[in-house]
């Protein structure tokens, strides 16, 4: 029997093989994508008994020499990850239907491609999340940039060309310069790249190394959108909405953010963590870029550039736990993972509606449009509240957990800068669906010939009201995930 | 070990140079059509074979000597075979063979009929020269088998003068260049048998590091140096390399980037390491610093110049010149995993940029071009071909899961365990450059519209691509299962170290 580790690799692989194989029935591969994705999160719930009784095994699929393996290993914090990218791809195959069926028709151009590399991305998601060590960690991290390349440049205009090259250009360069110097250096250091309980360093490497060598993987994990290395992100944004929602709201970015998180509990070490200059310069830097964004945020009248800021200001709050590394931050930060992916995703749902509905692409022409599309702006309002941390939504849980961790840490700073950037939130999300509902439609801002324009088609719309749903349901019951959460190496006080 | 082979498995090393000549000296009787193709495939794969066999049999029981006609060593002229040699003769064997079952419908399409019978003739000789280059223990006889190789690879390179005249140019630029290589390597080893008396390479080695001569070894280190540089195209040496190249007749130019350079480096390594003397084992600082300079130069100059080409051959010749740099990068250092990660990179290379000639070979056969314009949106016209440059072009940046990420890890651990870390940074930056000029191929083929004016074609016929996969395939499954490989990687690079097999 092939392992269920290995099973959930190969679900995702035969979906990106499946396009190909069915050319010409779209009906029939959008039917087999779907399955494929409930039988990925069936397989990785059959996963949870065994990591939530502390049970642990291996599997081999590679090796490079003796005790340098391509391996997986499941705990706590990739089953997070595995869980919340499983879920929602099953969410965002219906979208993706009704999205590019609405806009471009049934038989859009290059969907075999869209279909196939969108699997290989949750192919890359899942190896990510159940690696076993650093190496095949980088494997399946590269996989998903080259596998969302196709995707950012799907409409092949110039736009998107340019985006393309800002994208690899800043992923790649900071894998390769950074991550793999750090990966090596690691390798040559303690001589394992495994990724152990307390971390690998301590006691192989000078404080000078180690700070030097949190930098190069905080800062080579350009995923997290890391200042200076976030402009990729809102250029991301020329892809379709639904690769928009699901790869930069949740597979991508979180796995740069899942990346660090790992790097901090299993090979730093959360003691070294706390010890070294080299995690408070990332502290800095990421508390700078949650600032940062927040106020370019505010700026944007696009709203998806809008959503993009927000997304790059959360994820530093997890970067931010990932470096301050204190018990209660660290938790936040993986229940953030999960929190966040549900609001934020359900907001790029929403954008994305509204412009299969009404081609509207900017904020100021969303005036009064609550009273066209009822459904997508109340899932709006919910997905905005979650997001900025706010009861009784998802995102309360996280965010509360990573103030605690920043007070226990006596970090007086990131804690400001945490509710600071949450009253920014306040400012940029909550006028959307405030002005939507409440404010009169003017008829200059209608688009010509979606002058009457109701709500999105369903296969739109049940996704988006679902993950709204959810939010909801993970504030009252944050169950599995805060189990997880609470499971993760260094945050147990 | 195949039991047929077993009575003649002493004669491995001779047998290994005797049958591609054999081969090219018959091909020419077997006159027009695909005869002679046939016969150079049958020839090759039975050196095939036979290299096979004998990395087995040097894993098993070690290096083997071979006394020519019976006469021992250092007296009379010897074939030694050690770990690396075999890797060598593995790589050129093997995809030579396959480059060569590819070959028939590009050679037939781009040599005249009347040549075919002596085109076979010239590709056979030229694997013979470079086989006996890689099983000769006697320094004298590596000249005049590189004499061999060198000529009719001139001649090789001509014959592209059908589809393009400026093959001729380029292969006369390359025979002056080879040529003055050539007459520096002999005035090295001339140096050096002035000063020992031998010929023969462990024994040199062995007298050259009892007494290491002053003004004369040095001397003879500088001309061997030198033409060794040029024969392997390290920058600045490297400017016949890309004209060459991409001029030849495209089977020829994937041959020849699999084979003739990867035997240029294999030269160095035997020289450097088990004929001139060595300090414990290591080159000295400005050996070191002066192959690393030029080496990094390389690596620079060719990535830049990749991205900047008009075609595909030449982006392919530049990012050799680049990839040959790494190679040197590791050889100079002495680091055993840097050896082992040049070593690597020399066999997955050889698989990675053979393949990709291959493609540029392909493009050509179909388009009569590989010129960028003409490559406008062909990943849509042909897909397989074009999937297999992006893999290729994967592997030269080394992204993990290709075989070109497994050199590149070995070659960084050396690098740094051998405390450079600014050659280090080298490598990883012209990985990060590769990805410019494989990208520049990925936006012309995938979001360029195809031309408006542009025929009808079809995909690459099946017996052209499915070598081309088996090439690319192959690297792919070294770069997530390797162990094998990097373990005769290591024992090769390690007997290179200790001074000889």
């Amino acid at each position: 029997m092939i392992p269920l580790e290995m099973l959930a690799l190969a679900l995702p692989l035969f979906g990106a093989v499946l396009p190909w194989l069915l050319r010409r029935q779209h009906t029939l591969r959008n039917c087999g994508t779907l399955l494929l994705s409930v039988a990925l999160l069936l397989t990785v719930i059959q996963l949870l008994p065994a990591v939530l009784q502390g049970q642990s095994s291996t599997v081999v699929f590679g090796s490079i020499a003796p005790g340098l393996d391509f391996m997986l290993e499941i705990d706590a914090l990739g089953l997070i990850f595995a869980l919340v990218a499983s879920s929602l791809w099953i969410l965002n195959s219906i979208y993706s239907v009704g999205y590019m069926h609405g806009l471009y028709g049934a038989n859009f151009e290059g969907q075999e491609r869209y279909w196939s590399c969108f699997a290989l991305a949750i192919l890359a998601a899942m190896g990510i999340a159940f690696s076993g060590n650093l190496l095949t960690l980088f494997l399946f991290y590269e996989l998903m940039t080259f596998s969302t390349w196709p995707l950012i440049t799907h409409h092949r205009s110039a736009a998107a060309k340019r985006s393309g090259r800002i994208y690899l250009a800043i992923l790649v360069g900071s894998s390769t310069l950074l991550l793999l110097t750090a990966i090596v250096w690691t390798w040559v250091l303690t001589g394992t790249v495994r990724f152990e309980a307390g971390g690998i360093l301590a006691g192989s490497a000078s404080p000078t190394q180690i700070s030097l060598l949190i930098l190069l993987f905080f800062f080579g994990t350009a995923k997290t959108a890391i200042f200076p290395f976030h402009q990729w992100l809102p250029n991301a944004m020329v892809a379709p909405t639904p690769v928009s929602a699901l790869l930069h709201a949740v597979a991508v970015v979180k796995a740069g953010v899942f990346t660090v998180l790992k790097l901090s509990t299993s090979i730093i070490g959360p003691t070294a963590m706390q010890q070294s200059w080299g995690a408070e310069v990332v502290a800095w830097f990421a508390a700078g870029t949650i600032l940062l964004t927040s106020v370019i945020a505010l700026s944007r009248p696009e709203l998806k550039a809008r959503l993009a800021y927000s997304t790059i200001g959360q994820l530093n709050y997890i970067v931010l736990g990932a470096a301050v590394a204190f018990p209660a931050a660290l938790q936040g930060g993986a229940l953030h993972i999960a929190m966040h992916a549900y609001g934020k995703i359900t907001l790029f749902f929403a954008a994305g509606a509204i412009y299969v509905a009404s081609r509207k692409t900017r904020v100021d022409q969303l005036d009064g449009i609550g009273h066209r599309m009822p459904w997508t702006m109340t899932a709006f309002l919910i997905g905005s509240l979650s997001t900025l941390g706010l009861p009784p939504l998802a995102g309360t849980w996280s965010k509360w957990l990573l103030c605690v961790g920043m007070i226990e840490a006596h970090q007086w700073a990131f804690l400001a800068t945490l509710l600071i950037s949450t009253l920014l939130g306040l400012g940029y999300l909550l006028p959307i669906p405030i002005r939507a509902f409440f404010a009169k439609e003017s008829t200059a801002a209608a688009v010509k010939g979606y002058e009457d324009h109701g709500e999105a088609p369903w296969a739109c719309r049940i996704p988006l009201l679902v993950s709204a749903l959810a939010c909801l349901v993970l504030f009252f019951w944050p169950g599995i995930y805060d189990q997880l959460a609470q499971m993760i190496e260094g945050s147990q006080p | 070990m195949l039991n047929f082979l077993q009575p003649w498995s002493l004669h491995f090393p001779v047998l290994l140079v005797l049958i591609p000549l054999l081969g090219g000296v018959l091909a020419p009787l077997l006159g027009r059509g695909s005869r002679g193709w046939a016969w150079a495939v049958l020839t090759m794969g039975f050196a095939t074979l036979i290299a096979i066999e004998m990395l087995l049999a040097i894993r098993a029981g070690g290096a083997i000597s071979y006394p020519l006609g019976g006469w021992p060593p250092p007296f009379g002229i010897e074939l030694r075979v050690d770990m690396l040699s075999a890797i060598v003769a593995l790589v050129v064997t093997s995809v030579s063979w396959i480059v060569t079952i590819y070959a028939r419908r590009s050679v037939q399409m781009e040599i005249p009929g009347d040549r075919l019978g002596p085109f076979w003739a010239v590709w056979l000789l030229a694997i013979t020269g470079l086989l006996g280059i890689v099983v000769s223990g006697d320094a004298f006889n590596v000249y005049v088998l590189l004499e061999i190789s060198s000529l009719t690879i001139y001649g090789l390179i001509a014959m592209g003068r059908s589809r393009d005249r400026k093959a001729l140019v380029s292969a006369f630029n390359y025979l002056i260049l080879g040529s003055i290589g050539a007459s520096f390597i002999l005035i090295g080893i001339g140096l050096l048998y002035a000063h020992t008396g031998t010929l023969n390479m462990s024994d040199l080695h062995q007298r050259l590091q009892a007494n290491d001569g002053g003004a004369t070894v040095l001397t003879a280190r500088a001309f061997l140096l030198v033409g060794l540089a040029l024969k392997m195209a390290l920058f600045p040496l490297h400017f016949w390399m890309p004209a060459a190249y991409s001029t030849a007749p495209s089977a020829v130019a994937g041959l020849l980037s699999a084979t003739a350079t990867k035997v240029g480096i294999y030269m160095a390594m035997r020289f450097l390491y088990t004929v001139l003397p060595t300090e414990g084992g290591t080159l000295t600082d400005p050996n070191i610093w002066l192959l690393g300079g030029c080496a990094g130069g390389a690596i620079f100059y060719g990535s830049i110049q990749a991205s900047r080409q008009p075609s595909l051959s030449l982006l392919l010749g530049y990012s050799s010149v680049a990839q040959v740099g790494y190679i040197v990068l590791g050889l100079a250092v002495g680091h055993i995993d840097a050896m082992t990660g040049s070593i690597l990179h020399l066999m997955f290379h050889a698989l990675m940029k053979g393949g990709l000639f291959l493609c540029a070979g392909i493009f050509l056969y179909r388009l009569g071009t590989n010129d960028f314009t003409q490559l406008a949106g062909i990943g849509r016209r042909m897909p397989w071909t074009s999937a297999a440059v992006v893999l290729g072009g994967l592997g030269m940046i080394g992204i993990p899961g290709t075989a070109g990420f497994i050199s590149k890890l070995h070659l960084l651990r050396g690098l740094f365990l051998a405390d450079y870390p600014i050659l280090a940074m080298l490598v990883l930056l012209g990985s990060a450059m590769a990805a410019i000029y494989t990208w520049r191929f990925v936006e012309i083929a995938y979001l360029k519209p195809v031309p408006e004016d542009a025929e009808e074609i079809l995909e690459a016929p099946f017996d052209m691509l499915w070598p081309v996969w088996l090439l690319i395939g192959s690297s792919l499954w070294l770069g997530l299962n390797p162990a094998p490989v990097v373990e005769i990687a290591t024992d090769a690079a390690r007997a290179l170290l200790g001074g000889g097999g």
